[in-house]
C-alpha cells in the first residue's frame, strides 16, 4: 500500500552567509532502511532533512531520489514526507483535513482518500481528532496527527525531524516503540533525525552521527558503540559517556602495557603493534562504564588511591563514580552492589574492550578487524 | 480575600466607565448637536440633550431645497452631501482595496524573502515620516501636470501610497507571526509556492488583512488635505464638504456639520461590526509545538 525508495546523499554542502551548516555529507539509505542522524545542537540534522526534500539549494552535492537527481526537482514533487520540528499542522484544517492535505495534493479519489485517513488514524489511534481542530490537541495528540499526515501519502522517503522531542519520558518511550512496530510492519524508507542518542540506539538499522556539519562515521548501533571512530562519537554515544583514562605506554618483555598510578592493562593484541611505534608515548584509554568492575578493598588490604566518590542506584543497574588521582571515572555496577562513598575499592578493566588514542588526537588508534582476541583481566589498586 | 477582588472589580469597572464616557464624549456631542436647532448649537450654559430636536441639519445636508423657504439656517452650499458621500466612498474603498493587496504581496516578500534587504521596511516607512503637508504642494504641481487633479485615479493614488506603508507594517508582523514551516509543510505536500500561500497563509491572515483594512480605512475616509489640495474644487470628499458648511452671517454651521459627522461615522462602525468576528488574535495556536 506504500511505495518505498532509496535515498542517497553525495557530498552535500549548504552554507548560510558565513556559516558552513553541513559540509560534504555523504550517504545512502537503502530501500525500507530507518536511518538516524544523530549529533548535538548545529550538527546539520535539520539541513540535511529541509535540503533532501528541496527546501533548502545545497550549495553542492546531490540527492538521489531512487537514483534519480534531485536537485532540480520541486519539493512538491520529490515524494518525501518531512514531519517537522515543531509538526507545522495547518491551524484552520480538521485533523481530518491536516492528514488528508498530501492526498488531496496528489489528486486522490475521494473514496479512497476517506478509506486512507480512517486507516492511518486507526493505526495511530487518533480517529477521536479527525473532526477537531489542532489547538484543542494535547502535545501528544498533536505529534501522532502530524506522524500521521507524514505516513498518509505514498511517499517514497520519510524525514523526521526530532518526532518525539517535548514529550513527556512516558509518552515518548511508547510512541518510540510504535514508530519501531510501523516501520516493521510497513518497511518504509525513514531518515529519522534525533539529539538523543538513546532513540538513535533503539531504533535504527543504522545511524549517523553528524558533528557541526561533518559526517563522524555511519554504521550499525553495535558499530557506532563497539567500535566508534573517534573521541567524539565514543562520547556522544552511551551513557553514562564512556570515560578516558591518562595512561604512558611502556614494553617489556611480557608485551606492552598501558600504565598510570592506579591502572595497569595490558594492551590487546590488536593494538600492540600501533602502540609499539611509540614508546612512552602518552595516550588516552577509552573505557565503558559496563566494562569497569569495582571491588571494595576488605578491611587489612593495603589502602590504594582509589575511594567511592558516589553511588546511584537506578533501579536496574547502579552506577558508582571512583575517585581516581586522574579525576572520577563511572562504572555500571549490579543493582545490589555493596559499597559506600569514601569506600577505598579496586577496579577492573576489560582490555578487549578498550579503546586508546594518543593524547591531543581526535582518532583511535588503528584497530584490527577482530577485537575480540582473549586478554585475561588484570587490575590494580 | 473574597471581599478586596469585589472591590478591585467594581474599581476595574469604574476606571473603564470612565474612559469610555471620555472617549465616547465627543461623539455624543457630535450626534446630540446633529439633532439641535440652530440657537441651541453653542449656547451657554451648553444644552446636552436638545430641548426641541430637529432633522433640519440632516435635511440641509440631504435635501437642502427643501429648507429654502425656511430660513431658519442661512445656507449657502447648494449641492447635496450626496456626491461627497458617493465620493468619498468609492475613492476609501478604492484606495483600502490597493493598498491592502499591494501591502500583502509586499509584506509577504519582506517577511519570507527579505525583499529589498534588511532595512527596506524602515525606508518603506520613512514615507509616512515626514509630513504630507511638505509634499502636497509638489504632488498638486505634479498632478496638474499629469492631469489628475480632481480625478478619482488621483485621489486613490495618492491615498494607497500613503498608506501603503502601514499596511506593509501591520501585515508583516502577522505573516511573521506564522511559522514558515507551515507553508513548507504545504509545499512539501504537494503545492506550489503561491498555492501554499493561498490554501494556507491567506486563510491564516485573512483576520488580519480585515483588521488592517478597517485600519486604514477610516485613515483614507477622514483624510483632508490631500482631498482639498488635489482636488481644485472638482471633486469634494466628506470631509471637504463638512469645511463647507459656513455661513457669512452665522460662522461655522455646526448642526449640519454634526449631522454629516454623524453620516459619515455610521459606515466605519458598520464595516467594523460586520468584521469583529474576525478581529482574533492566536491565529496559528495548535499548529507548532512550543
Amino acid at each position: 500500500m506504500s511505495s518505498t525508495g532509496t535515498l542517497r546523499v553525495e557530498g552535500l554542502t549548504k552554507r548560510f552567509g558565513r556559516t558552513v551548516a553541513i559540509a560534504d555529507v555523504s550517504f545512502q539509505v537503502g530501500d525500507g532502511e530507518l536511518f538516524t542522524v544523530v549529533g548535538p545542537t548545529n550538527a546539520g540534522k535539520t539541513t540535511t532533512l529541509r535540503t533532501i526534500a528541496g527546501l533548502e539549494t545545497p550549495d553542492g552535492g546531490t540527492v538521489f531520489i531512487n537514483d534519480r537527481p534531485m536537485n532540480a526537482v520541486h519539493s512538491s514533487r520529490r515524494k518525501v514526507s518531512l514531519m517537522f520540528q515543531n509538526l507545522a499542522l495547518f491551524p484552520h484544517l480538521s485533523g481530518f483535513e491536516n492528514i488528508a492535505f498530501p492526498l488531496r495534493n496528489a489528486r486522490m479519489r475521494r473514496e479512497e482518500i476517506q478509506r486512507r485517513v480512517e486507516e492511518i488514524a486507526d493505526l495511530l489511534r487518533i480517529g477521536h481528532l479527525l473532526d477537531r481542530l489542532p489547538r484543542t490537541y494535547s502535545g501528544g495528540e498533536q505529534q501522532r496527527v502530524a506522524l500521521a499526515r507524514a505516513l498518509a501519502p505514498t511517499s517514497e522517503v520519510l524525514l523526521l525531524d526530532e518526532p518525539l522531542s517535548n514529550l513527556d519520558a512516558h509518552i515518548r518511550t511508547s510512541l518510540r516503540a510504535e514508530l519501531k512496530r510501523l516501520h516493521r510492519e510497513f518497511g518504509r524508507t525513514i531518515v529519522y533525525v534525533t539529539h538523543d542518542q538513546v532513540e538513535a540506539m533503539s531504533l535504527s538499522d543504522r545511524i549517523a552521527v553528524l558533528r557541526e556539519g561533518r559526517m563522524q562515521q555511519i554504521g550499525t548501533p553495535e558499530e557506532i558503540y563497539e567500535r566508534p571512530a573517534n573521541r567524539f562519537v565514543a562520547t556522544f554515544i552511551g551513557s553514562p559517556p564512556i570515560n578516558f583514562v591518562p595512561a604512558a605506554v611502556v614494553e617489556d618483555a611480557g608485551g606492552v602495557w598501558l600504565t598510570n598510578a592506579w591502572l595497569k592493562l595490558r594492551a590487546p593484541a590488536h593494538l600492540a603493534p600501533a602502540l609499539r611505534q611509540h614508546p612512552r608515548d602518552s595516550v588516552l584509554v577509552a573505557v565503558r562504564p559496563e566494562d569497569i568492575t569495582v571491588t571494595p578493598l576488605a578491611t587489612g588490604d593495603r589502602v590504594g588511591d582509589l575511594t567511592v566518590y558516589a553511588v546511584e542506584p537506578l533501579g536496574a543497574k547502579t552506577i558508582v563514580d571512583v575517585k581516581t588521582p586522574d579525576g572520577n571515572i563511572k562504572a555500571i555496577v549490579r543493582r545490589s552492589w555493596e559499597g559506600r562513598p569514601n569506600m577505598p575499592v579496586t577496579v577492573g578493566v576489560d582490555e578487549r574492550r578498550i579503546h586508546v588514542l594518543r593524547e591531543g588526537d581526535e582518532e583511535f588508534l588503528p584497530s584490527g578487524p577482530d577485537r575480540a582476541a582473549p586478554v585475561q583481566t588484570t587490575s590494580a589498586g | 480575600m473574597y471581599q478586596s477582588s469585589t472591590l478591585l472589580r467594581m474599581l476595574k469597572w469604574l476606571a473603564v466607565i470612565a474612559a469610555m464616557c471620555f472617549a465616547l464624549f465627543p461623539i455624543f456631542w457630535m450626534v446630540s448637536t446633529s439633532f439641535k436647532p440652530i440657537q441651541e448649537w453653542s449656547t451657554y450654559p451648553p444644552v446636552w440633550i436638545p430641548r426641541q430636536p430637529t432633522l433640519e441639519n440632516y435635511l440641509a445636508l440631504l435635501n437642502p431645497a427643501a429648507l429654502a423657504g425656511s430660513h431658519s439656517i442661512d445656507y449657502k452650499v447648494a449641492e447635496t452631501a450626496w456626491r461627497p458621500l458617493l465620493n468619498s466612498l468609492i475613492i476609501s474603498t478604492s484606495a483600502t482595496f490597493f493598498s491592502v493587496c499591494f501591502g500583502t504581496l509586499a509584506a509577504y516578500g519582506v517577511s519570507r524573502y527579505k525583499s529589498g534587504g534588511e532595512s527596506y521596511p524602515m525606508f518603506v516607512l520613512t514615507v509616512r515620516m515626514f509630513p504630507p503637508i511638505a509634499v502636497a504642494v509638489p504632488m498638486l504641481v505634479m498632478y496638474s501636470f499629469l492631469h489628475l487633479t480632481g480625478t478619482y485615479v488621483g485621489l486613490v493614488l495618492a491615498y494607497t501610497a500613503f498608506t501603503l506603508p502601514l499596511s506593509i507594517w501591520m501585515i508583516r508582523s502577522f505573516i511573521d507571526e506564522i511559522p514558515r514551516e507551515i507553508e513548507e509543510a504545504a509545499v512539501v505536500y504537494g503545492l506550489s509556492s503561491i498555492r501554499a500561500f493561498w490554501r494556507v497563509t491567506f486563510p491564516l491572515i485573512r483576520g488580519a488583512l480585515v483588521a488592517t483594512a478597517l485600519f486604514i480605512y477610516i485613515l483614507n475616509w477622514s483624510e483632508f488635505l490631500f482631498a482639498l489640495s488635489l482636488t481644485n474644487g472638482a471633486l469634494t470628499t466628506v470631509t471637504v464638504q463638512v469645511s463647507n458648511y459656513f455661513s457669512a452671517s452665522s460662522g461655522q454651521l455646526y448642526g449640519p456639520q454634526a449631522a454629516l459627522g454623524t453620516l459619515s461615522t455610521i459606515p466605519v462602525i458598520f464595516f467594523g461590526y460586520l468584521i469583529q468576528r474576525h478581529l482574533v488574535r492566536g491565529l496559528t495556536f495548535g499548529a507548532i509545538k512550543r
